[in-house]
């Protein structure tokens, strides 16, 4: 704290008049570091606390007369500024003194304040970077983004480059408008090459979004023009690959595709496009020139451009939207092909970054942590009720010695405010933490990840709401005690607490809601646990324990010879590299397969013609080239024939085995053995074994017709393929030896990062398990509320009926049955929040459902479990004070007034 | 801009401000910085008078002005720790203010407990 609390106060201490703080500031500084260790700010959390408010409040009062006036004798001057700024001080000392009197209530307050305030600042946090915070450019309320959109449906398309170009030239709303696409991926020459991300840009896009390259010209207009071979380089990519060398610009790079010029490297921290780190992870810029087919419209339509424009000063959005529906109205008169299924989007930049499935989702986290907030507001409104009814003696003595009303309020929600702020603060250290863990977890290809932070903008909010909190929660017991006759406070307090019936209704109808909203929270929990459930026990027809899957990407000639040329010597080389692969120690399967391995999210179909019928389209195959070993390396289960084998070569036979969807697809109840089919324009094959369907694309998938064709006997599959290799260890430790075997074949191609298929797995599902963690842990925070709550409000209860239990033992009653009073009161309390709960939550339901997989409405499961958690949970929790009753000893309680 | 101390010893003793008499009072025995005055006051008073750094140097520089005490880190006070700040001392005239503000003390002392207005502090 001392330095930190160091720079405070000597930013604070320019409340003085310059004269005095020129000649004291130093004696000041020194009187500050030796206060800090007074003993007379006792100890513990609440220490700085009190030593901040003593030495603020000294200051504004000393600093105030200093200013405006006023004798240092006369500690409550005269200004008004004084003494506002000092009675505030007052209350607020008066506010911790009383707090600190009943530590019991202030730390269960504190410590729910924190946990709520935390939960919701780490999940605001992450709200607003993903979806609320604008771009970070200079004016990004000028920005929009200009798209095409499909009709009818409207879903927003890239831009095709002539209608971009007609645009440009027609509109006059925008100062200028840039269009950008992905680029290729350059490969570097050297030991180990790297793929490096480009993307294209035409030479106006970085002036219009005000950024200037760090150095370098950049991209200019000539460079467009001319498809010149210049690039910007990232500020990662010039310290990584260059080491920040300040001379880089003008300097060549070399790629397998040919060289660059560096035109320049953009400032630290610039991106674009903004979105998911896939998409903004660039490292080169290059420009953006069509290619001279681009520019005519033909038939053939593109849509590849992202294309944004900054408004002129002083034209709205809709007007600028008007203006293009116009322009687009007039080319679509002239190009009537171009715009039959085509319209036009302008919209905030802002809203074309986060797609509206993930907007919806955050707001779903958004709208769920709310709902644990209410409960700890309910909470604390429920804690300050209880703790102002114990100390109405002291508001009758203040209102009886002429206290004002008030003042009494203000007194009473001061206390709240800072007992509010104090767990914002305590929150805060929470949502930091919190939000590294979020940002780990969240899925990479949510828009803005890596810009999740606890920043000002952040904290700032979480103040507001603890504040705004705080006067609300302060403000229901301050009306109720001060509507209180003073009279009849003096009178009653310290007797019996059931003496105030009014109090103890308002209280019980907060926990009830407390436990109402916590029922929300935990139906909405078991909702999102079952649910995943559901999918992770999913059967995908294969098993993904303990297989490796390497993809190969050889270079690729463009002209048709050199390719298949290319194409031959890459088979060879995999075929070798496959069995250098099996002779490694550990590998107990390996196999290759081409058109996407299981679990990537690549596949491609062909159309297949089995006894006169051609499929097409949606009926089309989803089809695999594959070498011997590949059904055993992916787990899958044979039902009849056999699978590819090493004897299916060029030159033997075409052969095919089919899944047992594709077999009742294409041969409906005929024998699929000995079958014939033919793939697209290719001889008929024999079907020679029926496999198991597969969910080739993750549990959520459905199982599509598949075939698998022998890996050499196929003519037109990609040149790029996986191996496919199972073991029984770990399956990342044989990635080097692994990659090592394909280097020595093939030395110099590009092996991207090898990924096993349960981390492709863990990807696929880990949105839906990061939402089943995040509402299971407020489902959590909200039951362990509500249960502070019930064992408070029943705690005081007991303590406050401790005569009539023991009149009433004093009469007869045994031990048993005053457990079971109080046991009855406290599942009357949460039978009828359960009820309410749930009855909100039968509605709310479906707010969900579209955010967990195959969602059972009203599942009977989810809300029975919940009730008998809740219900166990707020019994255990009364059960505490209820066995304190039970003990109650008769002569002790009667003796006790 | 820092007004020099004016010293005239000729001049008469001044009225004192509650605050400014605890401080010449806690100096009166030896020279102190500014938080040995704070905690002199707060020991003598038993904890009554808790002054914050503000408070306290209102007073100084108001005592400083018209001459009460002088403070300075010129070796003023052997052994004092230049950290902890300016050290002051009580000026002839302070002293002066000081004793015309006892005697008057004692005077309303002895009439209070001649008076009974004030429980004695023998019994």
């Amino acid at each position: 704290m001392n330095s930190t609390g160091e720079r405070l106060f000597r930013i604070l201490l320019r409340a003085y008049p310059r004269e005095f703080r020129e000649r004291y500031r130093d004696d000041l500084i020194a009187f500050f570091h030796e206060d800090l260790h007074h003993p007379r700010y006792g100890s513990g959390p609440l220490r700085s606390l009190h030593f901040w408010t003593t030495t603020l409040r000294d200051l504004a009062r000393a600093a105030a007369q200093e200013r405006f006036g006023g004798e240092p004798s006369t500690p409550h001057g005269h200004q008004p500024a004084a003494q506002v700024v000092a009675g505030l001080l007052f209350d607020v000392r008066d506010a911790i003194r009383s707090l600190r009197s009943t530590p019991a209530v202030t730390v269960t307050a504190l410590a729910v304040l924190t946990l709520a305030i935390g939960a919701g600042t780490a999940i605001f946090a992450v709200v607003d970077a993903v979806v609320l915070r604008d771009v970070p450019f200079a004016e990004p309320w000028r920005l929009a983004a200009i798209n095409e959109v499909e009709l009818p449906g409207g879903r927003p398309v890239p831009v095709a480059y002539p209608n971009f170009a007609d645009w440009s030239r027609r509109q006059d709303v925008f100062e200028s408008m840039a269009a950008s696409s992905s680029g290729p991926l350059l490969t570097t020459i050297d030991e180990r090459p790297e793929q490096l991300r480009s993307y294209k840009i035409t030479a106006n896009l970085v002036e219009l979004l005000r950024v200037r390259p760090a150095m370098g010209p950049g991209i200019t207009l000539a460079d467009e023009q001319t498809a010149a071979r210049v690039a910007l380089l990232s500020d990662s990519l010039w310290r990584r690959r260059f080491h920040a060398d300040p001379t880089v610009v003008g300097r060549q790079i070399k790629f397998d595709s040919g060289s660059y010029v560096v035109a320049g490297v953009m400032p630290q921290g610039f991106k674009y496009p903004i979105g998911p780190a896939v998409l903004t992870n660039i490292d080169i810029w290059i420009p953006l020139t069509p290619s001279p087919r681009e520019l005519v419209r033909t038939d053939a339509r593109t849509y590849s451009l992202r294309v944004i424009g900054r408004l002129k000063p002083g034209v709205s959005l809709e007007q600028a939207s008007a203006r293009m529906q116009q322009i687009r109205d007039a080319l679509a008169a002239d190009h009537p092909r171009w715009f039959t299924d085509h319209g036009i989007l302008v919209r905030p930049i802002k809203d074309s970054i986060v797609t509206p499935s993930a907007q919806s989702w955050m707001m779903m986290l958004l709208g769920a942590v709310s709902v644990v907030f209410l409960v700890a507001c309910a909470n604390l409104a429920n804690l300050l009720l209880a703790r102002t009814a114990t100390r109405s003696r002291e508001i009758g003595v203040r209102t009886a010695m002429g206290a004002t009303r008030s003042r009494i309020v203000r007194a009473l929600i001061v206390e709240s405010v800072v007992l509010a702020l104090a767990g914002a603060a305590g929150g805060m250290v929470l949502a930091f933490w919190g939000v590294e863990v979020l940002r780990a977890t969240l899925p990479a290809n949510l828009s803005r990840v890596s810009d999740i932070a606890v920043d000002l903008r952040v904290v700032a909010v979480a103040t507001l709401v603890a504040l705004i909190t705080g006067v609300v929660c302060g403000l229901l017991p301050a009306l109720q005690l001060s509507r209180a006759d003073a009279a009849v406070a003096l009178r009653s307090a310290g007797r019996s607490a059931t003496a105030a019936a009014g109090p103890q209704r308002v209280r019980s109808l907060f926990l009830a809601v407390e436990v109402a909203f916590a029922a929300i929270l935990l139906v909405g929990a078991g909702i999102f646990a079952s649910s995943f459930v559901r999918l992770v026990n999913r059967d995908l027809g294969f098993s993904p324990v303990g297989v490796l899957s390497v993809g190969v990407n050889p270079k690729v000639p463009l002209d048709r010879a050199a390719y298949q040329q290319a194409m031959r010597a890459f088979q060879s080389s995999m075929r070798d590299a496959l069995d250098r692969i099996r002779a490694v120690p550990g590998i107990e399967s390996a196999a290759l397969v081409a058109g996407g391995a299981p679990l990537t999210g690549s596949w491609a179909t062909q159309t297949v013609t089995a006894y006169g019928r051609k499929f097409e389209g949606d009926e089309e195959v989803v089809l695999k080239q594959v070498t011997s070993g590949y059904f055993e390396t992916v787990g899958a289960t044979m039902l009849r024939g056999r699978g590819i084998t090493a004897e299916d070569r060029g030159g033997a036979p075409p052969v095919i085995v089919l899944s047992e969807e594709a077999a009742r697809k294409y041969l409906g109840d005929r024998d699929p053995l000995g079958a014939q089919i033919a793939l697209e324009a290719e001889a008929p094959r024999t079907v020679v074994g029926v496999v198991r369907g597969m969910r080739l694309l993750g549990p959520e998938a459905e199982i599509a017709p598949e075939g698998y064709v022998p890996y050499e006997q196929s003519a037109e599959h990609s040149v790029s393929g996986s191996i496919v290799i199972r073991t029984a260890q770990d399956p990342a430790r044989l990635i080097p030896a692994v990659k090592n075997a394909i280097w020595s074949v093939m030395p110099g191609v590009v092996i991207p990062d090898p990924r096993t298929f349960e981390e492709m797995f863990a990807t696929l599902i880990s949105q839906r398990k990061l939402n089943m963690m995040l509402l299971g842990i407020f489902g959590a925070l909200a039951l362990l509320i509500a249960s502070i709550g019930i064992y408070g409000m029943l705690a005081y209860l007991v303590a406050g009926r401790t005569k009539e239990i023991g009149v009433r033992m004093a009469l007869g009653a045994v031990p048993s049955s005053i457990l079971r009073m109080v046991l009855g009161r406290a599942s009357l309390l949460v039978g009828a929040g359960l009820t309410a709960g749930f009855v909100a939550a039968i509605w709310l339901e479906r707010l969900v459902m579209a955010f967990v997989f195959q969602g059972i409405p009203h599942d009977p499961i989810v809300y029975s479990a919940s009730a008998v958690l809740l219900m166990a949970v707020g019994l255990l929790a009364a059960f505490v004070p209820a066995r304190r009753a039970a003990n109650v000893d008769p002569l002790v309680a009667l003796r006790a007034e | 801009m820092t007004r020099p101390p004016v010293r005239q010893p000729e001049r008469p003793p001044l009225e004192l401000t509650p605050i400014g008499f605890e401080v010449l009072l806690s100096l009166a025995a030896s020279p102190l910085h500014g938080y040995g005055i704070k905690l002199a006051i707060e020991e003598r008073t038993s904890g009554d008078i808790n002054l914050g750094s503000g408070t306290l140097y209102q007073a100084i520089q108001r005592l400083e002005r018209e001459g009460l005490i002088a403070g300075g880190s010129e070796g003023a006070v052997r052994g004092s720790d230049p950290r902890r700040g300016r050290t002051y001392r009580i000026e002839p005239l302070g002293r002066a203010s000081l004793e015309n503000h006892l005697r008057r003390l004692s005077r309303a002392l002895d009439y209070a407990r001649a008076h009974r207005l004030l429980p004695s502090a023998k019994r």
